[in-house]
């Protein structure tokens, strides 16, 4: 069903690399995979447009000279930490103009209060949805079809098979080999 | 534990299963039973267990595509948030045509954009709506074409469109229409391309059939176009009529390049790699392309061609069937269309060969139907545009004034360039007040007036508040009722002679200038009207922050007439925006940017990092970025045999450890050019003299240096190249900025400019470096 071999590279060993000896292409998935994500934030806590690039930079290049500081003490931690390295730039950023932000960054700072649980979220469901988007080539449109309306669209294995063309066994196979690609993927990274 | 194949497997190992969370080894065994085991199928389907992962994805896949768009858990907690302020405008419109009523008014996200101001609708089309916009920073119109959202709507369209966008930026040529960039703002894309006044051939053509040496110019203008991009690894898919726009000055352009191997609409068959392909348009299409559209190579865009030439001379498209699939039928399989009555012998069998079914038979290279072409283009100027409706006896005067270059003549000297007024027409009044620097220009019969500023090369249309900037090399052709009663042109001066002993090449080339305007401690809004005021054809060459200082102020010198850089060079300042993303690792948006310029600034905690960014681009250079000092002698090598050779070298942002050899740097890099450069890394501020006199006495001179870190730590990157022209220059550290100052004057007055400034230091022990090279070469 799958077009190409296994190639998982699971994002905890990406983690590790980037702590040891990142390669360029590590690099650009820090970048590919957070850029986007860490701008988005950077606007929601008032980041003018014209300075988000760098401070997505300035964190990022803080990710790489520290992440081998960085512990990886179970799922969500890397999430957690990067928040907490957003939340200090963007306060510093906004000390040295001394303006307000639009949120209050001691709390996204901290884990067990509302903003940091609701950005959070957010980071799982950009990088899930990133995380689908990267897999998708990897599977044949019928497989891709069951699972998609198993998992997203909530149908039964039943239904999915039936829509996609597929024996019912194919249909729970489906779902159950993107999901584990899918958690290769995402593995460490959400929680 | 391993299952054997009989054994059914327990309820919490198949729901484990199912989730895709056993490991392979326990994982095969369940795959394989429930391969044959019915019962376990069922159990399976019927497991629907709660899983973080799947409600996680579930949540995700109803979101928009990069999962950033508005949600309620964001909103809740009194975040504001801009990615929902479009959602009025893009909701609804996922395929098919827009619903009525959203063009009356530009998407919400263009509105409060701080780059671009919508001016007004231009048109639309299959793949959005068509926007003039106000660049607002520069006052430079620029069209927008907000993308149908529908159209980006599988996963990874928008990266591909926006990879495909910087890609044809690169394109640039008089026959097409340029690509500047693809924006986003509030989940509405679009691309920014250069705005062309004037109207599309189809426009033209519907009004009737073109002359054909007149039509045959059109085609030939695009062939030229249309092979540049060929040469460039593009093909177009969809050139028609609607896709070439008739400039002021009469020649034509070539629309929407990269643009058409994005119009996934659906309508289009998927390719291998899963890239939907556009059709191209049932009246325009080669036969190659509509049996199959990833089949369509540089010939079958001759073939489109040939069907848009065939449709200016006949005033029909050549196959006018009632249907798609009849007008595919007949491009694939039907004889050659109807012969256009009365077309010279000529240019029928030019149009005949572009039409050839086999593309075989057509010619080869857009190139080469440009030159069959171009020998179908006499008479010259006077068929230019067809004639207009007039009696006989006008056209014949008409014709007869234009192949006299007859008319009226107006002529202003300024100092740098002289601008004329030419017209023909009896009911044009032209008036010269304040001895010229003002034109006033009447046209008797509309009551319309116009205002020309010849200072500042721009043209106000009477009681209008938009005016236009005078095209540099273009002319600006007024037209009433679609005939030209006013042609405006700007003629510079013949550049002073320049030593061209062999090919011009790399830094002799940049510094064939004629002139330099500079400025000094200006403030970025003050820096931004300098550079929007400068007069055409002036670039930016270097851009000095001086520290310390509230606000940031800015040292800029603009160089004129920089010949390694093409005329049509972009050129944007970047402060409360910037074009595209600029990672430190985007190479590709980074190569688009080409030449660019950073400079520091301070923020009130005295950390200085670069704030901000001119980028002029060229499309054919390169930026390396970000990479540790340790790697640079590596990547020098790497570049050499890449034939890159490296012209700036700017720090990062964002390294606390300022100073530090280890602070991250960029480098610009440009095509080698053949050119034996050297390149030396961490040359410290006393060897610096030592390098430099050295490359004096071996005939080099440097073509880039710049500090790395500040204070006594810094140190030099230093390139020295060839310097065949013999020019002077001179190196001097450790200026005040009075004295920099005060430098400047002198060696402008010594015909030399800046090659490259840093500054070095910050508050008052700034200082500042600078190498100055001459800029008319020595005779």
């Amino acid at each position: 069903m799958r077009r190409k071999g296994p190639q998982v590279d699971t994002s905890v060993s990406w983690l590790g690399r980037l702590a040891a000896s990142p390669t360029a292409a590590d690099w650009q998935r820090l970048v590919d995979a957070y850029g986007p994500l860490l701008a988005a934030w950077a606007g929601r806590a008032g980041v003018p447009a014209a300075d988000r690039d760098d401070l997505v930079q300035e964190v990022l290049v803080v990710v790489v000279r520290r992440v081998g500081e960085f512990e990886h003490r179970g799922p969500g931690a890397f999430r957690a930490w990067l928040r907490c390295i957003v939340a200090n730039h963007v306060r510093a950023l906004f000390r040295a103009r001394r303006v307000a932000a639009w949120v209050d960054l001691d709390q996204l700072g901290r884990d067990d209060t509302t903003l940091a649980r609701a950005w959070d979220r957010e980071h799982d469901e950009y990088l899930a949805a990133r995380a689908v988007r990267l897999v998708q080539g990897d599977f044949a449109p019928a497989t891709w079809l069951a699972f998609h309306r198993q998992v997203v669209g909530g149908r039964s294995a039943g239904e999915a098979a039936a829509e996609a063309g597929l024996s019912l066994n194919a249909a729970i196979l489906a779902k159950s080999r993107v999901l584990k690609r899918l958690q290769a993927e995402l593995c460490g990274l959400v929680e | 534990m391993p299952l054997a194949a009989t054994e059914h497997p327990t309820d919490s190992t198949l729901t484990e299963f199912v989730l895709g969370k056993l490991p392979d080894e326990t994982g095969r065994p369940v795959e394989r039973h429930l391969a044959g085991c019915p019962t376990c199928q069922a159990r399976a389907a019927a497991a629907r267990p709660a899983d973080t992962l799947v409600a996680l994805l579930a949540a995700a896949g109803t979101r928009g595509e990069d999962g950033l768009s508005a949600t309620a858990s964001v909103s809740a907690v009194g975040t504001p948030d801009e990615f929902a302020s479009t959602q009025n405008w893009t909701g609804g419109a996922s395929d098919g045509p827009a619903p009525a009523g959203e063009d009356d008014s530009p998407p919400a996200a263009l509105v409060s954009h701080p780059r671009y101001r919508p001016v007004r609708q231009l048109g639309r089309g299959g793949m959005g709506v068509v926007w003039l916009a106000e660049y607002a920073m520069m006052g430079r119109r620029v069209a927008l074409k907000v993308i149908r959202p529908g159209l980006l709507a599988r996963p990874g369209a928008v990266e591909r469109f926006r990879r495909e966008v910087h890609a044809a930026a690169q394109l640039n040529h008089p026959h097409i229409a340029t690509a500047y960039d693809a924006d986003e703002a509030g989940g509405v894309h679009f691309l920014v391309m250069e705005y062309v006044p004037g109207e599309t051939l189809l426009a033209e053509v519907r009004r009737g059939p073109l002359a054909p040496a007149a039509a045959c110019r059109a085609a030939r203008d695009a062939a030229r176009g249309v092979a540049h991009a060929h040469a460039a690894g593009f093909v177009h898919r969809d050139v028609k009529p609607s896709n070439l726009i008739r400039a002021a000055d009469g020649s034509v352009k070539v629309l929407d390049f990269g643009l058409a191997g994005r119009a996934d609409a659906g309508s289009g068959p998927d390719d291998p790699s899963g890239r939907a392909v556009v059709m191209g348009t049932p009246d325009y299409v080669a036969p190659e392309q509509a049996t199959d559209a990833s089949a369509a190579d540089a010939r079958s865009d001759i073939y489109s061609l040939g069907c848009t030439l065939y449709h200016l001379l006949a005033g029909r498209v050549p196959y006018p069937a009632a249907s798609a699939a009849e007008k595919l039928g007949a491009h694939r399989a039907a004889a050659a269309p109807a012969p256009v009555a009365g077309l010279p012998a000529g240019v029928a069998a030019v149009l005949a060969r572009m039409l050839a079914k086999n593309p075989a038979d057509r010619y080869q290279t857009a190139g080469e139907a440009a030159d069959a072409l171009d020998n179908c283009c006499d008479p010259p100027e006077a068929a230019r545009r067809r004639l207009p409706r007039r009696s006989a006896a006008a056209a014949g005067l008409f014709a007869a004034a234009a192949v006299l270059a007859l008319g009226v003549v107006y002529k202003v000297e300024r100092d740098r360039e002289v601008v004329t007024v030419e017209t023909d027409d009896p009911d044009i009044e032209v008036v010269m007040k304040r001895n010229g620097d003002l034109v006033r220009i009447v046209d008797a019969k509309t009551k319309q007036a116009w205002d020309l500023d010849t200072h500042k090369m721009r043209l106000t249309p009477g009681g209008g508040e938009l005016s236009i900037d005078l095209p540099g090399r273009e002319p600006l052709v007024i037209r009433r009722a679609g005939d030209a009663t006013l042609t405006i042109r700007r003629t510079p001066p013949a550049a002073p002679a320049v030593v061209t002993t062999g090919v011009p090449v790399g830094p002799a080339a940049l510094l064939a200038v004629t002139d330099f305007r500079e400025a000094h401690g200006v403030n970025p809004a003050g820096l931004r009207r300098w550079l929007a005021g400068l007069p055409p054809g002036f670039r930016p060459v270097e851009l000095t922050a001086r520290v310390a200082a509230l606000p940031p102020l800015f040292d800029a010198v603009a160089v004129r007439d920089a010949r390694d850089l093409p005329a049509e060079a972009h050129l944007e300042l970047v402060n409360a925006d910037r074009p595209g993303p600029y990672h430190l690792t985007d190479f590709h948006a980074m190569a688009k940017a080409g030449w660019a310029l950073r400079a520091s600034c301070p923020y009130d905690d005295g950390a200085d990092r670069p704030r901000h960014h001119v980028w002029v681009r060229d499309g054919g250079r390169w930026v390396a970025n970000g990479f540790p000092q340790a790697e640079a002698q590596d990547r020098v090598a790497r570049w050499r045999q890449d034939q890159l050779r490296p012209t700036k070298l700017y720090l990062n942002a964002a390294d606390p450890g300022r100073g530090k050899p280890d602070r991250p740097f960029g480098v610009l890099l440009a095509d080698d050019d053949g050119l034996p450069w050297e390149f030396t890394l961490e040359v410290s501020p006393a060897e610096l003299p030592v390098k430099l006199a050295d490359a004096r006495a071996r005939g080099r001179m440097p073509d880039c240096l710049a500090a790395v870190g500040a204070g006594p730590d810094r140190t030099y990157a230093l390139s020295v190249v060839p310097n065949p022209h013999g020019l002077a220059w001179e190196w001097q550290s450790g200026l005040t900025a009075a004295a920099y100052e005060a430098t400047l004057a002198a060696q402008k007055t010594a015909r030399r400019r800046p090659l490259a400034v840093a500054s070095e230091g910050a508050g008052a022990a700034a200082r500042y470096a600078a190498l100055w090279v001459e800029y008319s070469p020595a005779k």
